[in-house]
């Protein structure tokens, strides 16, 4: 069997899974032109490309398409690097055609000067995982595809990828509505972003791709940013964004955010704090069940944390103790290419 | 005997520029796959080739070397868009220096000129004008048994130094057009690189999605009046009165060829009528069998709600777009040079419906029209802008300067149009792409002046126009980005 990549995505993977796009260039997509790119060693490349593993049958002269990713040139804080989103087949041997696919992109990685690789892969643990289900600006609806995280971490590790990083998200149902002593404040997004760059002051903090640049996280409007503080003091902060994957799957719309007035009219089941910085565990703790209870998100049904990266135990324990669930995690596998 | 009879040559246009040479245009028109196909399915072997993308691929490429290895009796050569006047015209001259292969050429500005072509390029032996199913297997089968060529249809040919035109017509009917097959793009060499360039001009960069042109009908039943494919010259070149459809059942197998070959979207640009009963029809079938494909659907005139929620719960909605070209924010010179006319009110109503409906718009404007002064022209930009402000589901703008079309109603008529000709031939048009494939800048590459503007002012006020979208567009990023 004879496989090659296509540089193109397939419209079957809009009908086979749920997706939503929040990168650069929202008014591109549906044009089919990748709206942006950047400067690399005195070339231009595309900020991605959309990627698709296609099987050749030349005696019948047919194709077939076999699994789809998205791969993002970023740039790390290890030097510019290609990011690969979990790989979506669309054949039931999930194998097939994996490692070719795999060594194509680190071929092409190779070519063009990048550190390394970096893939996403997901372990889905509830029956529903909110937006954003990436660290990147592409996401899957992950309640309707198999992940098969397992089976391509164990391909991975054959080909000499290391796990860089493990990240769970959980989720709850209504929380306990019990006093809290933390007060809680509107601020703009960039302020959080400012204090999650610059403050060394917090202790716990969500984990995030470690991108230098913007255009690969997921971005825009709706989002809403607060302060939890006590005595005056700012103790926590948060950015948190409503499920746009299931605006995304009412409407048949991968791109929610280009109709903000319906948008902003939506009753939002979900909600995710996709970011998160705290001094201590109890203000996280206390922020999130005032933040869950606050006036401007009732009517929310379930709420996710994501960023909570596997080696803080204790975050990890503090969540489960008030009643969250795992929802999923993601592993994130690295190679490094020079 | 060669190893084909028929061979397709698509020719590209080659444009100099300071980093070296580009290829524009580079769709081939629908037409040249349901002749190669009914070639082959008649019993003749054909094979077509696009000579830009093979330059793309490969600068110093040699379509020289295919013709003579291939020998084929017959290559035919699309002329059908006007700025292929100069590249058709030297690869005629390229198959004639390097073959005895006898040289057709078809297509709307083959067609509008052919008594022309003949009389001035040794290189070329015969134009079907018009409708050339019938008329090129008449020919292939006349120049395979060397009989006499004078009685295939359509034909306008040399006889000594002679143009003569062949006494029989050939006008293609609705069942006619169902006996083709539009979509076999494996006929075309390069075809999975051609699907991914189609909807873009000259760039080998990656995309998300790839384009198919589907062939619907023929046809126009209204005249704008700078379209070189209006009601007017389908009625001159082919004698068509009015707009014929291939069925439903045959679209609909196109589109199901289309996505079995990966293509992401169909380009369907056929919409002649405001009731659109064909494609209630057609878009009922393409849910019925399953067929998962985006459509880029440009509409001529505004539609009701009911079409767009019939398209959008028939197409893929990745790429799925609906494209519409209003021309002008001036109601005043949209009436006077649009086929199908609807006033700036009907049409921010038609883009808050959509919005509603969630579906994502294109929008093109133009330069140049009739009746335009830069005062008028000054609302096109307070619409393009105001547009862009309101409407997030707007996915793309932009205004390009109108060239002159051959056949056109203000090519035909241009006092009524208020135009001032400066290209009244096919030589005009020839030597215009000549000075561009050579790097010169040609005298007029517009081909007129207005009354109110000359070439110049309408070059230029398309470029603000994009500068000030471009403007938009980028302060929306950077603010998305920092948000």
């Amino acid at each position: 069997m004879e496989f090659k990549i296509e540089a193109r995505m397939p419209p079957r993977l809009f009908s086979k899974v749920s997706l939503v796009y929040s990168g650069i260039g929202l008014r591109y997509f549906h044009t089919g032109f990748i709206p942006s790119g950047l400067m690399h060693l005195g070339k231009w490349v595309w900020r991605f490309y959309p990627l698709t593993l296609v099987r050749l049958d030349k005696t019948q002269e047919q194709h077939e398409e076999v699994l789809f990713s998205f791969c993002f040139i970023y740039q790390s804080i290890n030097g510019k690097r290609f990011f690969v989103t979990q790989p979506i087949t669309f054949v039931d041997d999930i194998r097939e055609g994996f490692e070719f696919f795999i060594e194509n992109i680190e071929d092409f990685a190779k070519e063009a000067c990048l550190n390394g690789v970096d893939i996403e892969l997901h372990q889905v643990l509830d029956e529903y995982v909110s937006y954003p289900t990436s660290y990147t600006c592409i996401s899957y609806d992950l309640s309707s595809i198999s992940c098969n995280h397992d089976v391509f971490v164990e391909q991975l590790r054959s080909m000499g990828y290391k796990e860089y990083v493990k990240v769970w998200t959980y989720g709850i149902a209504p929380l306990d509505d019990d006093e809290q002593t933390v007060c809680l404040q509107d601020v703009s997004p960039e302020s959080v972003s400012r204090m999650f760059i610059y403050e060394n002051l917090f202790s716990y903090r969500s984990w995030t791709l470690p991108t230098l640049e913007h255009g690969l996280k997921p971005f825009g409007t709706p989002q809403i940013a607060k302060f939890a503080s006590r005595d005056g003091l700012t103790e926590a902060a948060f950015i948190l964004r409503p499920d746009l994957l299931e605006f995304a799957k009412k409407y048949r719309t991968p791109i929610p955010q280009l109709y903000q007035k319906t948008l902003g009219k939506y009753p939002f089941s979900n909600l995710k704090v996709v970011m998160w910085l705290a001094k201590d565990i109890d203000t996280l703790l206390a922020s999130l069940k005032k933040l869950i209870h606050s006036e401007t998100l009732k009517g929310f049904k379930r709420t996710e944390i994501a960023g909570v990266e596997d080696r803080l135990e204790e975050v990890k324990r503090a969540l489960s103790g008030v009643g969250f669930r795992p929802a999923c995690y993601t592993t994130i596998l690295s190679k490094e290419l020079v | 005997m060669g190893d084909v009879d028929v061979l397709f040559l698509h020719p590209s246009t080659y444009v100099s520029t300071s980093d070296g040479e580009v290829v524009r245009y580079v769709a081939v028109p629908m037409g040249t796959f349901a002749l190669a196909d009914l070639l082959e399915r008649n019993g003749y072997s054909t094979r077509i080739v696009h000579v830009g993308l093979k330059r793309m691929l490969d600068p110093n490429y040699k379509v020289e070397n295919l013709i003579k290895a291939l020998e084929p009796t017959l290559v035919g050569i699309d002329l059908h868009w006007y700025c292929h006047s100069y590249d058709a015209i030297k690869l005629a001259d390229c198959v004639k220096r390097c073959t005895n292969a006898k040289v057709v050429l078809g297509g709307m500005t083959a067609s509008f000129f052919a008594d022309e072509i003949l009389s001035s390029f040794d290189c070329v032996d015969y134009v079907i004008v018009g409708d050339a199913e019938l008329p090129m297997i008449e020919l292939i089968k006349a120049l395979m048994k060397s009989t006499e060529v004078s009685d295939v249809p359509n034909l306008v040919y040399r006889k000594g130094s002679a143009v003569k035109r062949s006494r029989r017509a050939y006008l293609a009917s609705s069942e006619d057009l169902d006996k083709l097959t539009c979509s076999d793009l494996k006929l075309l060499e390069d075809w999975d690189l051609y699907v991914r360039l189609i909807h873009e001009n000259d760039v080998l960069s990656p995309k998300l999605k790839t384009q198919g042109w589907l062939m619907i009908g023929r046809g126009c039943s209204v005249n704008c009046s700078y379209c070189g494919g209006a009601n007017l010259a389908h009625r001159k070149i082919f004698g068509r009165q009015q707009p014929i459809f291939r069925s439903p059942e045959k679209v609909a197998e196109d589109l199901r060829a289309f996505e079995e070959l990966g293509i992401s979207c169909a380009y369907m640009d056929f919409d002649p009528y405001t009731n659109r009963k064909f494609y209630y029809k057609l878009f009922e079938l393409v849910r019925k069998e399953g067929i998962d494909i985006s459509s880029q659907f440009l509409i001529w005139s505004l539609t009701d709600r009911n079409f767009v929620q019939d398209l959008k719960k028939t197409f893929n909605p990745l790429y799925t777009t609906l494209t519409i070209s209003p021309e002008t924010g001036s109601d005043f010179v949209r009436l006077k040079n649009k086929g199908f006319y609807y006033d700036n009110q009907s049409l921010l109503r038609w883009l808050e419906m959509l919005e509603e409906e969630m579906v994502p718009a294109e929008l093109y404007f133009a330069s140049g029209l009739s009746g335009e002064t830069v005062e008028e022209f000054n609302k096109t930009m307070k619409l393009g802008e105001r547009i862009l402000r309101t409407y997030n589901n707007v996915v793309a703008i932009s205004c390009n300067p109108l060239f002159l079309e051959p056949c056109s109603p203000r090519f035909l008529l241009p006092k009524k149009y208020g135009i001032r000709l400066k290209f009244r031939s096919f030589s005009d048009f020839y030597k215009t792409y000549k000075y561009l494939a050579e790097g010169t800048v040609p005298p007029s590459r517009l081909g007129y002046d207005t009354e109110y503007l000359n070439e110049s002012q309408i070059i230029e006020l398309s470029s603000k126009f994009n500068e000030v979208v471009g403007s938009i567009l980028e302060g929306e990023n950077l603010t998305q980005h920092c948000a």
